[in-house]
């Protein structure tokens, strides 16, 4: 057993050395599945924009210098986001509702009148968010926080609209009927104070200034906005397998699985492909007169498609990740990575025992990958996928491989949903190693 | 010691070795003559553990089956076919078979150098195997088989398809090996390389042992007589009894004693302007033996080989 620990590795690095020295195979295992995934992504840009930046809406129902400035803050603040201004209240809702935007503010009428003063009861503002991005909900409740301090900044700095605000305040106190003689003159009083405080302050005062911190916080005494939220239901389309298209950001998240599948089916051909060589060169003659057994030949093989099929599905994420794939559900990539590289791995050790000659185990191996890709979303993603291509897919790996690659980058599966695929991977890389092995192990033992 | 007991094989109704015994003891050449179909391939992989014998028993220098993979540690085999990686290097390809038995650290640097020493590829040794000449390839095959040292050698047509130079450099090399102690089966087609090489040969044909001993022996043995051609100048003359028959102005007669048979005939007053002595060699074993020609049979064969070696891998 120890033995085999030595050279199960020695076996595999040297598969992988003449891996990486094939430049043939080389390109089947790397550069076609980068190709394949960058075309695709490419020309299907136009099923989403492409751009994983967060859209929000704001819809402007009071319309007046205060709240215009708001929103100029909102996107000084935070140029990244795709702010959709312009819309009027259906409109951004529906929005949400479908997943096109991650939130609707909405500014009603009268937000102008009392936004930023802190005299005044608080301005209220109607904040919609898709229940789907609840990780959302907390940042955009904070930015707009941050933006209302910022406006009470400028508000307090600008002199002649406090004054303003304070004489129509007093007005209105006095003209009051349901308030109380007492009352009436003591909040007069207190606003009359507040107008000689503007009064004696010196044109250059700069006013009152709203630090950060402040604007971020709702205290007792000041509060910058009553945030009223509005209840919506998420409406979105589904792809065949019930997941809301709308999950989809950018289109790497479909065509990059797609892609990583050839890659992966380019690995376990190349390695199939590659013990039939051995056989053909002599080379496995020398491993069989080695003090080896069939099992550490066997697990050399495997032990080396593994690793190429985990290289290659890592590639492909990190260079997804670099074109802004940005999967949902991370924590699921490697159990699903591992899952798929431990079935394909089977796979290799079956399709090896296949024939005698690289011709006819190169093209059982290709003429079998084409079938599974066919039916398993290979050539055509899942998502788009008729029904009854569907059903026939369940048959496939690649079926399997592909949508637990998705449901961590884009179907945000949760585990449960996740565990279906995984153990269908596993169950299949298990029979179809242990198959694969034993005859492997009969004809490298002379018994067969 | 090697040891081959009543050994059989067959590939369905294909007896492809039948009741072979051997014994191989150390600093001994070997040779394996036979045409390729004749079972010698099948026999080299049941020495090799590559075939499980249907009956009989193979062991080892140092003992234990050729099945047991500690066992095979005594044993080095030079396939026929190059059985190399040509996508490594010629340092590579050693280390990685060195790997395979064991070699750590300082000691499978050493031996892989001298292995390349051997092969003369110390300046090559950083160049693909892709890239070298066919003898160059069938040195590192041979020198491959010995990285690790091993007491036992099995070495199937090593020089097949290589200049005479590498004909040269692995007859120097097999003989060195021999005198440092090891056991060689050395099988080929040639019977000049078997001559000069072998002290005992083993002839096999159609899976069967036909005859096992010392050349010199086998030749007394199977030999028969010396094979003497005279051309004369002219008809001979009536009174002088010729040894064989005078045909297109040549005599030729099978004896055991050229040299007397021609001193007589000098004496007689017979004149000739040709003399050829064919004395009779392994070939003449062979074909004695198996009624046919090692070159011819060999020649024919070749596909049979290929069909063998692949029922045997």
């Amino acid at each position: 057993m120890t033995q085999m620990w030595h050279l199960v590795p020695t076996l595999a690095t040297k598969d992988l050395r003449l891996l990486y020295r094939d430049r043939v195979a080389l390109f089947f295992v790397v550069g076609v599945p980068i190709v394949y995934g960058l075309f695709f992504g490419a020309i299907s840009g136009s099923f989403r924009s492409g751009d994983a930046r967060l859209k929000i809406a704001i819809v402007d129902e009071d319309r007046s210098e205060w709240s215009q400035r708001l929103i100029k803050i909102l996107k000084e603040e935070y140029p990244k986001i795709r702010w959709r201004t312009g819309w009027d209240r259906a409109k951004a809702l529906d929005a949400v509702r479908r997943g096109n935007v991650v939130a609707a503010i909405v500014l009603p009428k009268g937000f102008g009148d009392r936004a930023g003063i802190f005299f005044q009861e608080a301005p209220e503002l109607q904040l919609a968010i898709d229940p789907s991005r609840g990780a959302e909900s907390g940042f955009v409740r904070g930015i707009l926080m941050e933006g209302m301090g910022k406006l009470a900044g400028q508000r307090m700095r600008d002199r002649q609209s406090m004054k303003r605000s304070l004489e129509d305040s007093i007005r209105a106190i006095e003209s009051s009927s349901e308030m109380s003689l007492p009352a009436r003159t003591a909040l007069v009083a207190a606003l009359r104070s507040f107008e000689k405080f503007f009064d004696e302050l010196p044109e250059d005062a700069g006013g009152l200034e709203v630090s950060k911190d402040e604007g971020e916080s709702q205290g007792p005494e000041f509060e910058f906005a009553r945030i009223e939220t509005l209840e919506l239901t998420r409406q979105s389309k589904t792809d065949a397998l019930g997941t809301p298209l709308s999950n989809v950001r950018t289109a790497w998240d479909i065509s990059f699985p797609q892609a990583t599948i050839w890659g992966i089916l380019g690995c376990a051909t190349t390695f199939a492909v590659s013990l039939v060589r051995e056989r053909r060169q002599g080379s496995l003659v020398r491993l069989q007169v080695a003090p080896i057994r069939p099992a550490t030949i066997v697990g050399g093989k495997a032990l080396a498609c593994f690793v190429a099929v985990v290289a290659v599905i890592a590639m492909m994420l990190v260079l997804g990740t670099a074109l802004g794939m940005r999967p949902r559900r991370p924590e699921l990539l490697l159990p699903g990575i591992l899952a798929t590289a431990f079935c394909f791995t089977g796979i290799m050790a079956c399709v090896a025992t296949i024939g005698r000659s690289e011709e006819a185990v190169s093209g059982a191996a290709w003429g079998a990958n084409i079938v599974m890709a066919m039916f398993g979303g290979g050539m055509m993603p899942l998502a788009f996928l008729p029904s009854w291509m569907q059903i026939i897919g369940y048959v496939s790996p690649v079926r399997w491989a592909i949508l637990v690659l998705e449901g961590a980058i884009w179907r945000d599966f949760s585990w449960s949903e996740a565990a279906v695929p995984l153990a269908v991977l596993s169950g299949v890389g298990l029979i179809a190693l242990v198959l694969g092995s034993t005859i492997l192990r009969l004809q490298l033992s002379g018994k067969r | 010691m090697l040891s081959v007991q009543h050994v059989w094989k067959s590939y369905g109704s294909v007896q492809a070795v039948c009741d072979i015994s051997l014994e191989l003891s150390p600093g001994e050449v070997l040779g394996l003559l036979g045409p390729n179909g004749a079972g010698k391939s099948t026999l080299l992989g049941l020495i090799a553990g590559l075939l499980v014998p249907d009956r009989g028993n193979v062991e080892l220098p140092g003992g234990g089956s050729p099945r047991d993979p500690r066992a095979r540690r005594s044993l080095g085999l030079a396939p026929q076919s190059l059985s190399l990686y040509e996508g490594l290097t010629a340092r590579e390809n050693l280390a990685f078979f060195a790997r395979l038995y064991g070699l750590r650290g300082e000691q499978l640097r050493e031996r892989v150098s001298a292995c390349l020493a051997l092969a003369g590829l110390e300046s090559r040794r950083n160049d693909r195997v892709a890239t070298f000449s066919g003898g160059m390839k069938r040195r590192l095959n041979l020198a491959a088989a010995l990285v690790h040292d091993p007491p036992l050698l099995l070495l199937d047509e090593p020089t097949v398809g290589v200049d005479p130079q590498t004909r040269a450099h692995l007859f120097d090399q097999v003989e060195r090996l021999r005198d440092e102690g090891k056991a060689i089966i050395y099988a080929t087609h040639y019977m000049e390389e078997a001559s000069r090489l072998c002290k005992r040969v083993a002839i096999v044909d159609h899976g069967r042992l036909l005859a096992l001993d010392d050349v010199d022996r086998l030749i007394q043995a199977y030999g028969g007589h010396s094979q003497v051609t005279i051309v004369l100048r002219e008809s001979p003359p009536e009174s002088i009894a010729l040894p064989g028959p005078w045909q297109d102005g040549t005599v030729k007669w099978e004896t055991n004693t050229p040299l007397e048979d021609l001193m007589r005939l000098a004496q007689s007053g017979l004149e000739w302007e040709e003399t050829t002595i064919r004395s009779p060699d392994l070939e003449t074993v062979f074909l004695r033996l198996t009624g046919r020609s090692l070159r011819d049979a060999g020649a024919s064969e070749e596909t049979e080989d290929a069909r063998e070696v692949e029922a045997g891998s």
